[in-house]
C-alpha cells in the first residue's frame, strides 16, 4: 500500500493494527455526499465512481478512484462526494481519529499523507483540464491519458487502460452523450491512436499523437 | 522522404477505413429505408432530369477467388433468362413511379459478368429501358467485360448496341498471381480483347488492375503495368484487394500467407502510380489514371470530379437509378439498395414490389460531410466552412492535428488540403468527418 512505503517496519505494523478491510460489491456505495467524515479509505483493488447530486436530480460524475487512490483525505467534516463501487472493490480504511493519532506519532506518515493530499489536488486540477476541453475527442483523449498516467504513477502499465466503468459513466463524467463517447472511441481507433481489444479496456497505440489530439502538447 | 513515408505506412497502413464511394458508406445503410421511401424518392425526381443508370448482373461462368462482388456462378441459361426478364420487369416497375421522361445520360452494366446475358439478352434489356426512358444524344454506354470472353462477334455486337466504353478486368498479368487468384488470362487474351473492341469501334477502354494480391510484388506489378501501357488504355483503375475471408467464402481459398503486408501494399500502389504518371497519365483521385485528354482527367484538373460506386466520374450531378439484385441507387433524398439475395429479388419483382431492402435518408449534416469527404477523395482538398463556423468542427480539427503534425494535411483557416505525401492517406483524413458509429471496422478494407 502506497501510504506505507515511507514507513519503518514498526510503523507499518502499528498502521496495520489500526486498519480494517472493506469489500464492496458492484454498484454499492461506500460513502454518501454530505455524510459526516469518520473514516479515510485507500483503494486496493477495483474502481470507484465519485459523484455529486445536482439540484435537478441528475448526477455529475466527478472522477474515478483507482487502486492506490485515497478517499476522504482532503474533505472537511463531511464527505464532499458520493463514492460507489463500479466493480467489486477492496479498500483499506482507518478511522479519522486513529489517523490523526498516528500522524502525531509518526511525522513520516504525516509527510506521506501530505503528499497524497497534494496528489489528489493535482488530479482535481487535471480533471478540470479534461472537462475544460472543448471537443469530444480532446476530452476523451485527455481522459484516457489521465487514466494511463495515474496507473503508471502507481507502477502499473500505461496501457492497456482498464475502463471497467460503463460508457454512460464516462459520458456523465465528460459531460457528453453516450453516442458521442462511443463515436469518439471509434474515431480515435480509426485514426490508429487507440485499440479497443474489449469493451472495458483501451490500448494506447500512440501516446504522443493522442496527446496532440487532446491538445495537451503543441505540434 | 522515403524513410518518413515508411514510418507513416507502418503507423497508418494497417488501419481499416471505408473507401467512401458514398457517404455514409453502404455498411451504414439500414432497413429503416425501404420500398415506400424508394417510391417517394423516385417521384421526387424532376421530369426531364438527366440520370445515370446502373444495371447489375450478379452471375459469372466461374468465380474468381479474389472477388468481393455480389455474384454467383451459373451454368444453366434458364436462370440467366429468368433474371434478365425480372430486370426488365423492374425497369417497368420503376418507370411507372417516375415522372416521365427521364433522360439517361450514362448507362453502366456491372456485375458479375453482364455479357453473360448474351447480345440478345442485353438488347432486350436496352429495349425495355428505351420504352420507358429517353436516351441522351451523347449517351455514355459502358460495360464491364471479362477479357477471357471477349470475342470478335461479341465486340461487334456490343458496338451495334451502342456500347462506347468498356472496362476490362485485367487484375494482374503475372502467371503465378493469376493462378493464385483463380483467373488465368494470358496477356495475349487481354490484347486480343482490346484489339477486337477497337476494331469494332469501341475506343474508350478502361483497364482495371489490382494490387495487394497473393504473390504480387512491386516488380511483378510493374511488369503488369508495362504490358498494360503497351495497350494504350484511356483509363486505368487500380484497386487494393480487400481480403475478407470471414465474409467471402471464395476468398478463403486464397492463401493469406501469400498476401503482401500493409507496407508492401503501399509500395505496390505507389509503383502503379509511378508507372502511369511517368508515362503520361494523370493521376485521378486515389486509384485512377487517365490520359490528359480524357474527360475524367479534365474533370480532375478542373476540380469537378465526383465519386460514385464505380469509383470516379465526371458526371456533374449524379442521380443514379440502379436495377438488379444488390444494386444501389443514389437519389437526391438518399441511398436505396436492392435486396442482395437473388431469390428474394426475383420474388419481390414477381409480386410487383420494388425490391428495396436497405438504404439511408440524407440529413443536411450528412450532405455537408459527404461533400467534404467526396471533395477530399476526388480533389484532395475540402472547404470546411460548409460545416459552419469553426466552433462547429472543433472535434474534426482536434482529430486532424496528428495528420497535420505528420505533414499529411495542411490547413489554412477553413480550407484543408492533403499534401503530396498525404495523398495516399486521404481515406484517414476523410474518416475524420465520418460521423457514423461502427464498433466493428474489420468489414472495411485496409486504408492503403
Amino acid at each position: 500500500m502506497a501510504v506505507c512505503s515511507a514507513l519503518q517496519d514498526d510503523e507499518v505494523a502499528e498502521l496495520e493494527r489500526a486498519m480494517s478491510f472493506v469489500r464492496l460489491e458492484s454498484n454499492t456505495s461506500l460513502v454518501e455526499e454530505g455524510e459526516p467524515r469518520r473514516r479515510v479509505y485507500t483503494l486496493t483493488s477495483g474502481l470507484l465512481r465519485l459523484s455529486l447530486a445536482l439540484p435537478d436530480g441528475r448526477r455529475q460524475i466527478t472522477g474515478f478512484l483507482m487502486p492506490g487512490d485515497y478517499l476522504g483525505l482532503a474533505d472537511d467534516e463531511i464527505y464532499a462526494q458520493t463514492a460507489e463501487a463500479v466493480v467489486p472493490s477492496g479498500l483499506c480504511s482507518f478511522s479519522v481519529r486513529d489517523m490523526d493519532r498516528l500522524m502525531e506519532r509518526y511525522p513520516r506518515l504525516r509527510d506521506r499523507l501530505h503528499l497524497m493530499t497534494r496528489a489528489a489536488l493535482r488530479q482535481a486540477r487535471e480533471t478540470q483540464m479534461i472537462l475544460g476541453r472543448l471537443a469530444p475527442s480532446e476530452k476523451v483523449a485527455s481522459f484516457l491519458l489521465h487514466m494511463s498516467n495515474r496507473a503508471a504513477a502507481y507502477g502499473r502499465p500505461e496501457s492497456p487502460v482498464p475502463l471497467p466503468m460503463t460508457r454512460t459513466d464516462i459520458a456523465d463524467y465528460l459531460g457528453l452523450t453516450i453516442e458521442t463517447v462511443s463515436r469518439t472511441f471509434t474515431k480515435l481507433k480509426t485514426q490508429g491512436l487507440i485499440r479497443l481489444p474489449d469493451p472495458h479496456s483501451v490500448e494506447i497505440v500512440d501516446k504522443s499523437r493522442l496527446a496532440v489530439v487532446a491538445g495537451l502538447t503543441v505540434h | 522522404m522515403a524513410l518518413m513515408t515508411d514510418h507513416l505506412v507502418r503507423r497508418y497502413g494497417g488501419l481499416q477505413v471505408p473507401r467512401y464511394t458514398s457517404y455514409p458508406s453502404a455498411a451504414e445503410f439500414s432497413a429503416s429505408v425501404g420500398q415506400k421511401d424508394h417510391e417517394t424518392w423516385l417521384r421526387h425526381l424532376e421530369p426531364g432530369s438527366r440520370i445515370s443508370v446502373y444495371l447489375h448482373v450478379p452471375y459469372c461462368r466461374q468465380l474468381c477467388l479474389y472477388c468481393g462482388c455480389h455474384t454467383k456462378v451459373v451454368r444453366r441459361d434458364e436462370v440467366i433468362d429468368r433474371y434478365r426478364e425480372t430486370l426488365e420487369a423492374e425497369i417497368r416497375l420503376v418507370a411507372r413511379r417516375v415522372k416521365e421522361p427521364l433522360r439517361i445520360a450514362r448507362l453502366h452494366w456491372g456485375g458479375g459478368t453482364p455479357s453473360i446475358l448474351g447480345l440478345d439478352g442485353l438488347r432486350s434489356v436496352l429495349d425495355s429501358l428505351a420504352r420507358s426512358f429517353d436516351f441522351d444524344a451523347g449517351l455514355e454506354h459502358a460495360i464491364e467485360l471479362d477479357p477471357r470472353f471477349v470475342s470478335r462477334p461479341l465486340a461487334q455486337g456490343l458496338a451495334a448496341l451502342g456500347v462506347n466504353r468498356v472496362s476490362l478486368g485485367v487484375q494482374d498479368l503475372d502467371d503465378i498471381v493469376q493462378l493464385a487468384i483463380g483467373r488465368v488470362q494470358p496477356f495475349d487474351d487481354v490484347r486480343s480483347a482490346v484489339e477486337f473492341l477497337r476494331e469494332a469501334g469501341i475506343e474508350r477502354l478502361n483497364l482495371d488492375l489490382m494490387y495487394g494480391l497473393p504473390h504480387q510484388t512491386c516488380e511483378s506489378i510493374q511488369e503488369t503495368c508495362t504490358k498494360v501501357l503497351s495497350l494504350h488504355p484511356d483509363r486505368v483503375a487500380c484497386y487494393g484487394y480487400a481480403h475478407m475471408p470471414q465474409r467471402k467464402a471464395n476468398q478463403r481459398l486464397i492463401n493469406s500467407a501469400a498476401l503482401p503486408g500493409p507496407e508492401e501494399r503501399f509500395l505496390q500502389a505507389r509503383a502503379v502510380a509511378e508507372c502511369f504518371t511517368q508515362n503520361g497519365y494523370v493521376a485521378i483521385g486515389l486509384d485512377h489514371f487517365a490520359r490528359p485528354t480524357d474527360p475524367l482527367a479534365m474533370a480532375s484538373l478542373s476540380g469537378t470530379l465526383h465519386r460514385n460506386f464505380q469509383g470516379y466520374t465526371d458526371d456533374d450531378r449524379p442521380i443514379l437509378v440502379a436495377f438488379g439484385a444488390s444494386a444501389i441507387s443514389q437519389l437526391p433524398d438518399g441511398y436505396v439498395q436492392n435486396v442482395a439475395d437473388i431469390g428474394t429479388y426475383l420474388r419481390a419483382i414477381d409480386e410487383e414490389r420494388l425490391p428495396a431492402a436497405r438504404g439511408y435518408r440524407l440529413t443536411p449534416d450528412d450532405r455537408a460531410r459527404g461533400t467534404i469527404i467526396e471533395s477530399l477523395m476526388c480533389n484532395f482538398t475540402a472547404d470546411l466552412s460548409i460545416l459552419g463556423e469553426p466552433s462547429h468542427y472543433v472535434d474534426e480539427l482536434a482529430l486532424l492535428r496528428p495528420l497535420i503534425a505528420d505533414g499529411l494535411v495542411r490547413l489554412d483557416r477553413h480550407s484543408m488540403m492533403m499534401t503530396e505525401a498525404g495523398r495516399p492517406f486521404v481515406r484517414l483524413a476523410a474518416a475524420v468527418f465520418d460521423q457514423f458509429r461502427a464498433d466493428d471496422f474489420s468489414r472495411f478494407s485496409a486504408a492503403v
